[in-house]
């Protein structure tokens, strides 16, 4: 990747960073550049694309919603769920490649088994797209690595 | 798999819960069929080649025929002994036929009678004809006779003779004037099977992407169904459509194949509009020095608008 691509990247990412924080409340914010940044464990190399880490205000639609038996017990609603989102801009094009890389390089949710991909109960990852326009609307889609449940049915 | 039924009733095309046959598969669904069948007996061709053998446990089903091809030499094939064999099936079904038809008609002809002698009408008839004597003989023995004939003809061989002569044929089976009912019972023509061709010319062939992101959802136990009316290549339901909502609206890439990411946003959005959600799905292709190889699979991603934003 090119510096003039990463830096079109970053500037992508500093839009939606401040709609993600001025609009819709998130806190708790990360920017992601490197593996590090996700993994300590892991190597310097960069990310395929710069990513955030945030918390929304409220939890995201969750397709096994761990607090469920939570809910009972405390009246207190558990803090949301962090989220990874990927900035990308409406006229760019990617291909499956792509959104295959930026999830391999996501660390495996809790409480999914090592490695289990084959498993269908595992936990599966997921991604906040946030798609900016020219106009700088940011609209914002789940994306879930795996066959996922839409939540409604 | 469960294909598509089109064959509809004028007055209620949109209704298509009253669709009935004739059945249209996918070309996808069409080639697994065949796919399964070649699976099965071992037989390793070009094709295969590029066909991830897991299924071999399946059972295979289908064969591609053309239709019209198939139809005339199965028509060619018959020898003459067939047409034969078919024509004197046809002319015993047709003769039982008539026997039955008579046999009801005299039957009706006799209770009519009976009706008309307790209602007293009856003896009117032959008072009339009893003032000339010779018509009334001449009429009961003919009557009779008829009747006579055709108990005969219920019981043995010869009745047929003689129910030809009262249905006033001149040569008894000849075949040259007999008449044929024309609705035909195929069943008895099922005996010559079809000639299938060896190996089938016509074997649909699917875009690849697409016939492998269809096999590993159809292995996955989802139903697949033509795309169109929400604007992608298949909807996918998690059962019997008839029983569950689709899940999925499914589209199929090359692993290098470009997406604008309006098509990725339109097909969030359309899908949460209608409780689903918009899958992109694609063989996936790995580096060979990544660290599995192995993992030459089908690759999903599904996509739901994030409920804000």
């Amino acid at each position: 990747m090119t510096t003039a691509e990463t830096s079109d990247l970053l500037n992508l990412r500093s839009v939606v960073l401040s709609n993600l924080q001025h609009q819709h409340y998130w806190t708790d914010i990360k920017l992601l550049d490197t593996q590090v940044d996700i993994d300590e464990n892991t190597q310097n190399d960069p990310l395929p694309r710069p990513m955030i880490y945030g918390r929304p205000p409220e939890q995201l639609y969750n397709p096994e919603p761990a607090s469920s038996t939570n809910e009972a017990s405390s009246s207190e609603k558990p803090p949301a769920d962090k989220e990874y989102v990927l900035p990308v801009h409406l006229t760019e094009k990617l291909t499956l490649r792509t959104w295959a890389s930026v999830f391999d390089n996501l660390p495996t949710p809790s409480g999914a088994a090592e490695g289990g991909e084959g498993g269908g109960d595992a936990k599966k990852k997921r991604i906040v797209v946030a798609v900016v326009s020219g106009d700088s609307t940011v609209v914002y889609y789940i994306m879930h690595d795996g066959i996922v449940k839409p939540r409604q049915n | 798999m469960c294909g598509t039924l089109f064959g509809t009733l004028p007055q209620a095309q949109q209704q298509n819960i009253f669709l009935g046959l004739p059945l249209e598969l996918m070309r996808e669904e069409a080639r697994l069929l065949v796919d399964q069948r070649e699976l099965q007996w071992g037989k390793k061709n070009i094709i295969l080649d590029w066909i991830a053998g897991s299924n071999r446990s399946l059972k295979g089903v289908a064969t591609i025929v053309e239709d019209s091809l198939a139809h005339r030499d199965a028509v060619k094939a018959l020898s003459e002994t067939d047409k034969a064999d078919i024509l004197s099936l046809k002319i015993q079904e047709q003769d039982k036929l008539m026997l039955a038809n008579r046999e009801e008609s005299i039957k009706r002809k006799e209770a009519a009678i009976e009706n008309a002698k307790a209602s007293g009408k009856w003896k009117t008839k032959p008072a009339r004809a009893s003032e000339s004597s010779i018509d009334k003989s001449k009429e009961t023995p003919l009557f009779e006779s008829t009747l006579d004939a055709i108990v005969d003809g219920v019981g043995g061989e010869g009745g047929r003779e003689e129910l030809a002569s009262t249905a006033q044929r001149t040569s008894a089976d000849d075949g040259s004037q007999r008449q044929y009912v024309i609705p035909m019972a195929s069943s008895a023509i099922g005996l010559h099977s079809l000639r299938l061709p060896r190996e089938a010319e016509n074997i649909p062939s699917p875009p690849d992407a697409r016939y492998q992101v269809y096999k590993y959802l159809q292995s996955l136990g989802y139903f697949m169904s033509p795309g169109l009316r929400f604007g992608c290549q298949f909807v996918a339901y998690p059962g019997d459509p008839l029983r569950f909502h689709s899940h999925f609206l499914v589209k199929s890439l090359q692993w290098d194949e470009e997406l604008s990411m309006l098509d990725l946003v339109g097909g969030g959005r359309l899908g949460t509009g209608v409780k689903k959600a918009w899958m992109m799905a694609g063989l996936e292709q790995r580096d060979i020095e990544a660290d599995r190889p192995e993992s030459h699979g089908v690759r999903t991603f599904c996509v739901e608008w994030a409920g804000f934003g």
